[in-house]
């Protein structure tokens, strides 16, 4: 991503023109890993060490995330809803919350963080100490080993993800609204999944195959592609971080569109 | 563990579409039935359909008749429909006060038969906001119209017009009502003590060993005063009649014409029954001496001679018998 050199002299010809580089570059890599994922052999033992690595080791922090999101947000809407008198309805509010959009976001934010930029360091550190091209000379196919694994292992941890920290936020906000409301669970799960519908369902597991995929491309990109040596890796892996959050934000809102026209 | 995570995760996922699934009645087998309103009033398609409080469907498709109004139709559960008939009704009603719009089914009767699917019912016109709003307005003019006359009487009664302004404003007015209202507390003070005083009297005849509690409460003795009203009534209705008769009679003696009225009111007749009376004590005088002289006589000396001897031979009872029959 940053591989200009020193030298190069900074206009807005070189700028555009690396710009435009740049897509072609990303949009290269992403054509290829559709081509490699379709083509066997495939590498199902790296793809599930991935999961392993990926979703079953995430579980801890999703848990916690989403226990306290379920009930910081419930507190949170309380007041506003007793002003109303309609504190009834925080069951509903908090359930259409977390399966839009809570849910989805923070996990990926979460995973952006947590494995986007773990992928990115570790790629780059493979990439600077020339792991990869042993891979490539050793007539190893690094791309698929590397790198279509971890897309397919995250694409596919990441919507179980979401759906077990909704879980987790449904959890806590039944936890506080008991201690609150004194609603019973067959009541709270009656209001929760009252107004949810199956387009929100599907919209959040989609959003969520989206993320993970936008995560694990951002990632792989900036790791298989660092430069620069051991600043290179360090810059991958914040690079990995920052660009896969700002892609989720903007797919966020593209794909929130695109729903809303369908409700 | 991988496997594990895996299955849990997929696990709630599917929970959760069957819960919505089957929360919108997708995995159960539905019937169709239609309402056709004037007003759709933001209903949309997924609203719930609720039938005396409980859902039972949801809005399948809204659309639009040739005659500008709008065909809801209904997708309803086949446990439900079965409780639908020809005459129940639909309205447009909202899930609590800013929730979403409902369909609210009511009313039916068995006797109308089952509404088969696909079956059309009737959509009754709810009141919606715009109306509310009318209605305020419409009550605003009138408050309005209140308010202004509410001024002319305060007017008036501030200028001492009428009852009111007169008690307001003229001190002799007031000093009545200020009496009469003492007038008042007397009564009521009076009143009070009546009350104790009946309340007390109460009392008194709820005593078991009183009459009245018995007449009350003991049948026989209840029978027993009854009997006696009733023959007091009786009694009253004889001596009533008695009364009648003897005023008749007395009405009789003070007129002339009446035989007794003659004897108590003509001077005439009074002095030629005295005269008649002399009379009648000179003949008696008179008969008493032809009779003595008869029993001298020698035709019928005989006969008083049995007699006597005869009296004389009986026992003393029949003696006294023939001696007062002698008399």
């Amino acid at each position: 991503m940053d591989q200009e050199t020193p030298h190069t002299e900074i206009t807005p010809k070189n700028t555009l023109k690396r710009n435009l580089e740049e897509v072609y570059t990303i949009s290269a890599f992403i054509g290829r890993f559709f081509h490699e994922v379709m083509r066997p052999p495939y590498e199902w033992r790296e793809v599930l060490r991935q999961c392993r690595v990926m979703g079953l080791k995430s579980i801890g922090i999703i848990t916690l995330t989403g226990f306290i999101t379920g009930i910081v947000f419930t507190k949170q809407s309380r007041p506003s809803l007793a002003d109303f008198g309609a504190t009834s309805w925080l069951p509903s509010l908090v359930s259409l919350a977390l399966i839009r959009a809570l849910a989805p976001l923070i996990t990926s934010l979460i995973i952006a963080g947590k494995i986007g930029s773990n992928i990115g360091a570790e790629l780059g550190s493979m990439r600077v100490t020339e792991q990869v091209d042993a891979m490539e000379v050793s007539s190893a196919n690094p791309f698929r080993f590397l790198v279509v694994t971890r897309i397919v292992a995250l694409s596919c941890m990441l919507p179980l993800l979401v759906t077990y920290m909704a879980f987790m936020g449904l959890t806590g906000s039944f936890l506080n609204i008991n201690q609150n409301e004194q609603t019973s669970l067959p009541a709270f799960l009656s209001d929760a999944f009252g107004r949810i519908s199956f387009l929100d369902l599907f919209s959040s597991a989609f959003k969520s195959v989206v993320y993970g995929f936008t995560i694990g491309v951002t990632g792989c990109y900036m790791g298989y592609n660092a430069v620069q040596g051991t600043v290179g890796v360090g810059k991958a892996a914040n690079a990995a971080v920052v660009v896969s959050m700002f892609l989720i934000f903007i797919e966020e809102i593209l794909i929130v569109q695109v729903v809303n026209s369908w409700r | 563990m991988l496997g594990g995570f895996i299955a849990v995760g997929a696990g709630l996922f599917v929970l959760a579409v069957l819960t919505v699934g089957s929360r919108q009645q997708l995995f159960s087998r539905t019937q169709l039935a239609r309402v056709v309103f004037d007003d759709a009033s933001g209903l949309q398609a997924g609203n719930n359909v609720w039938l005396s409080g409980v859902k039972v469907g949801t809005v399948k498709k809204i659309g639009l008749t040739s005659d500008n109004r709008v065909e809801v139709t209904l997708s309803i559960g086949r446990h439900e429909f079965a409780h639908l008939y020809t005459d129940t009704r639909g309205k447009i009603g909202s899930d609590g006060l800013i929730g979403n719009r409902i369909v609210v089914l009511y009313g039916g009767t068995p006797d109308a038969g089952r509404l088969p699917d696909g079956g059309t019912l009737a959509g009754t016109k709810t009141v919606n906001t715009d109306d509310m709003l009318a209605t305020l307005q419409e009550n605003n003019k009138n408050l309005l119209s209140i308010t202004g006359q509410f001024k002319v009487i305060a007017g008036k009664i501030n200028e001492g017009k009428g009852t009111i302004g007169l008690l307001l404003n003229d001190p002799a007015t007031a000093g009545r009502l200020r009496r009469t209202v003492a007038g008042l507390q007397t009564a009521a003070q009076t009143t009070d003590k009546l009350t104790a005083r009946l309340d007390s009297f109460a009392g008194q005849l709820n005593n078991r060993t009183g009459l009245a509690y018995e007449v009350a409460n003991d049948t026989t003795v209840f029978q027993q005063v009854r009997d006696m009203v009733t023959q007091l009534r009786t009694a009253s209705a004889t001596i009533a009649l008695t009364a009648a008769n003897i005023r008749q009679a007395s009405d009789g003696l003070g007129q002339r014409n009446t035989p007794a009225g003659v004897l108590l009111k003509d001077e005439t007749v009074a002095s030629d029954l005295k005269i008649t009376s002399a009379h009648l004590r000179t003949s008696s005088e008179k008969l008493d001496e032809d009779l003595e002289a008869l029993q001298h006589n020698f035709l019928l000396r005989g006969f008083f001679r049995k007699k006597a001897k005869a009296a004389q031979k009986a026992p003393p009872r029949q003696k006294d018998s023939a001696r007062i029959a002698g008399q």
